[in-house]
């Protein structure tokens, strides 16, 4: 599939974020709203759109130098997939630097377990993507005065 | 109270945007007329009624959801049968594996296998009713149930939708010639339009000329050879509703579609008089109550004036099709679960008095998951509440003569042709998918709705307004029962199962019989001919899904698979 890179309308250096679906779930008015709402809100989204295999989702996060990853799930099938992700991502010795987003249907119950994997997020149904967009970037600009190269 | 409390905050327009005058009156109604656009109940234009006595005679049909998302919380269907909960017909949705024509292995399934709903990928599956020797039966429960469901003659309805639904359809054809079941018997409905699912970009799996000629074939066979079952609703415009889409436009896109199925039925060689009332209008039942009042009550009107107009057919000669509807799920809400019984109960009654013959509501769980019994009791208690004790069944299309509700009707049908019109004078739905055009309205229409949201000019309670309402918590069976894995074991233990049970079947069965059969399919398709009969053989030679859809692949050109990440058996000799 195509890559869809959608450029924020301010000029700064921008939060970089790749939007994507795991696996068959096509659950696409989601991730249309995310992409319009992620980049009203000034950050730069590369849209990689449904079917993608974890290794695909990580390469192309690394290949763009990504700040995270916002993974949309309505299939339950989330623990699996993101158990994928974070594996891969500490393989490629990336999962300090990019920070892993994940929101949709996502029962309670599986919170915590997400979070002890290093998962962000879980922001779900009825939630402005404004909100989504300040989450996203206060987790990133925390990770990166982490590393010191914050402000 | 304060004065600002009791400020209503939605903006004074419908659901779809149309502009609500303070009143109406007889001003807004000066060019009805009665024969012309109303008509009595089940007389041409059909606007008041499928049905001269509508729920007089006979109650809308409940749709009830058939296993959802592996059992969570139901119990079996055959159990449901026996208590009598389910009486008329019960909905087989489709796992996401079997709308990607892939087999539970294909490396895009993986954790969600079975997580749409139980999947079903082969005779096997079936094990003793099918005549098949299958010990693990991992699928037991599923099988077991709609199994059941054929043997008493129960409508099945095969609600996949993209075009997929050929698979199983085929599939439960086969069975029922193993179980020696008459197909002229075979009871049953499929949604089977894989050309909305291009336009809204969810489900489109395969590539659109595949799915086309599936689910043409389909539907021309079975207009053939099945009396009882109607082989597409002609548009599933629930599907494109829930994309984000409004009420003109889904009227146009679904009247759209059906246009593009009739006339290519019609150029296979079927008459639009025996075929143009058999697919069921099958529209999504929205919160916003006489717009979806008026949108029932101007389908069928609609559906009426094509058959004369495109169709040239005589009035008189015209038959309504049975209408429908699938609660909206997008109208539920996470915060405060137990409001969306309320949302039912209000969508369910606009869809009685838009006149439905047939409707399946959410449960209260819907953003949760799929539905415990706990929720198939509370709607079938809505739905006998309706019946019984409102009285609004009791006269057929109660609000008709309303100023608000005829106006409402004509102002949506106008907006729906206007939008057909225009889809047809591009060239209609394939060349306006083409173009990208029609699928950049549902975009549009999914951010629309979403800011709609977000600026509060549409209002969910306890999401964007009335939060209070939400801290109380009022204590529900929310199930998530479920196993959905851990970081340790990814897969459920019955993830496993199936994927035993598939690896088992690939062993076990006569391979020589099963390839066989594959490579008539695969001529079949070659020379451009009809496959339903040689899938249904193929099922009966224990072919798999996967293998069956990649045979068809083969014989149209195509690789055997759609991403490349399965190789075609070696034992295959195709392509
Ligand atoms: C619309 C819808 C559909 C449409 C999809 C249309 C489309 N183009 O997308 C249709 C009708 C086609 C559909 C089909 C199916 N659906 Co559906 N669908 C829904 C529904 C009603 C609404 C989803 C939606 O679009 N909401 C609007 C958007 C804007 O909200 P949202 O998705 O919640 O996203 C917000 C937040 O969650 C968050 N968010 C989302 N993703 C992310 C990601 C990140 C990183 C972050 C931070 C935040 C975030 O931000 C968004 C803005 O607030 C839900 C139930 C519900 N009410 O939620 C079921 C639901 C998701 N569907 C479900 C199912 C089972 C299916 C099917 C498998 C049914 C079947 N057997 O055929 C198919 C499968 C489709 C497929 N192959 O993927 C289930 C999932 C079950 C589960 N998880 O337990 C649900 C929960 C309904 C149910 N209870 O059965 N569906």
């Amino acid at each position: 599939m195509r890559i869809i890179r959608a450029r924020p309308v301010a000029e700064h250096k921008a939060v970089k974020v790749l939007l994507a679906k795991l696996g068959l779930d096509d659950h696409t008015r989601p991730l249309y709203v995310l992409a319009q709402g992620l980049r009203d809100a000034g950050l730069e989204v590369i849209f990689l759109g449904t079917h993608n295999t974890p290794e695909r989702v990580v390469r192309v996060a690394l290949e763009e130098d990504v700040d995270a990853i916002t993974l949309s799930f309505h299939t339950l099938g989330h623990i699996g997939w993101l158990t994928e992700v974070m594996g891969l991502l500490r393989v490629r010795e990336a999962a300090e630097r990019v920070a892993v987003f994940a929101g949709g249907i996502i029962p309670e119950d599986d919170w915590p377990t997400l979070a002890a994997m290093g998962v962000k997020g879980f922001h779900g149904p009825g939630t402005p993507v404004a909100t989504i967009a300040e989450g996203v970037r206060r987790e990133v600009e925390r990770k990166k005065k982490g590393q010191g190269e914050g402000p | 109270m304060t004065a600002e409390r009791r400020t209503i905050r939605s903006a004074p327009v419908t659901q779809s945007g149309i502009p609500i005058k303070v009143v109406y009156g007889p001003g807004d109604v000066r060019t009805l007329d009665y024969e012309r656009d109303l008509g009595e109940p089940g007389r041409f234009p059909f606007t008041r009624g499928t049905y001269p006595e509508q729920y007089r005679r006979r109650r809308w049909v409940s749709g009830v959801p058939g296993e959802g998302a592996m059992y969570s919380g139901q119990k079996p269907i055959t159990q449901l049968i026996e208590e009598g909960l389910i009486d008329s017909g019960i909905r087989k949705g489709a796992d996401y594996h079997v709308l990607a024509c892939v087999d539970p292995d294909h490396p895009l399934v993986k954790y969600d296998l079975g997580r749409g709903c139980p999947p079903l990928f082969a005779l096997w599956n079936f094990g003793d009713d099918a005549g098949r020797p299958n010990p693990r039966k991992a699928l037991r429960r599923t099988a077991e149930g709609y199994a059941l469901a054929v043997k008493r003659g129960l409508v099945l309805e095969f609600g996949h939708a993209n075009g997929s639904d050929i698979f199983h359809t085929t599939l439960f054809c086969a069975l029922c010639e193993e179980m020696g079941r008459p197909l002229a018997e075979f009871r049953g409905n499929s949604v089977n339009d894989p050309l909305a699912h291009y336009i809204i970009r969810c489900m489109a799996y395969q590539p659109l000329p595949l799915m086309w000629k599936l689910a043409l074939d389909w539907m021309e066979w079975a207009f053939g050879h099945l009396p009882k079952f109607r082989p597409t609703n002609g548009g599933c415009a629930y599907d494109m509703r829930e994309s984000g889409i409004d009420s003109c436009q889904e009227l146009a896109f679904r009247f759209a579609n059906y246009i593009e199925y009739m006339d290519e039925l019609c150029r296979r060689g079927l008459r639009i008089d025996e075929i143009g009332h058999r697919p069921a209008i099958a529209l999504c039942g929205e919160i916003d109550f006489f717009e979806t009042i008026a949108k029932l009550r101007a389908a069928r009107r609609m559906h009426a004036r094509i058959a004369v107009e495109r169709y040239g057919m005589d009035p008189k000669a015209v038959k309504c099709p049975p209408v429908n509807t699938n609660l909206a799920g997008t109208a539920m809400t996470k915060q405060q679960p137990i409001f969306n019984v309320v949302r039912s109960a209000i969508q369910a009654l606009a869809s009685v008095l838009g006149g439905v013959n047939g409707m399946e509501l959410k449960a209260y769980t819907e953003v949760m998951s799929s539905s415990p019994t706990a929720a198939l009791v509370i709607n079938r208690g809505i739905e006998a509440i309706i019946a019984e004790e409102t009285g609004v069944c009791q006269t057929v299309d109660p609000l008709a003569g309303s100023y608000y509700v005829e106006w409402l009707t004509h102002r949506v049908e106008d907006g729906a042709r206007k939008i057909l019109d225009e889809i047809l004078s591009k060239g209609g739905v394939r060349a306006c998918l083409e173009s990208g055009w029609i699928q950049g309205l549902v975009e549009e229409g999914a951010k629309r709705r979403q800011r709609e949201l977000e600026e509060g000019q549409r209002v969910l309670v306890g999401v964007n307004a009335y939060e209070s309402l939400v801290e109380p918590e009022i204590p529900l069976p929310l199930l998530d029962t479920l196993d959905r894995g851990s970081p340790e074991a990814p897969y459920s233990a019955l993830q496993r199962e199936i994927l035993a049970e598939l690896a088992e079947l690939r062993v076990r069965r006569d391979t020589v019989k099963t390839g066989r059969a594959l490579h008539e399919l695969y001529r079949v398709t070659r020379e451009g001919k009809n496959v339903v009969r040689a899938m249904i053989d193929a099922w009966k030679a224990d072919a798999t899904l996967g293998e069956i859809a990649g045979t068809i692949r083969m014989g149209l050109g195509l690789p055997w698979d759609e991403w490349g990440m399965v190789q075609k058996p070696e034992w295959l000799h195709v392509g």
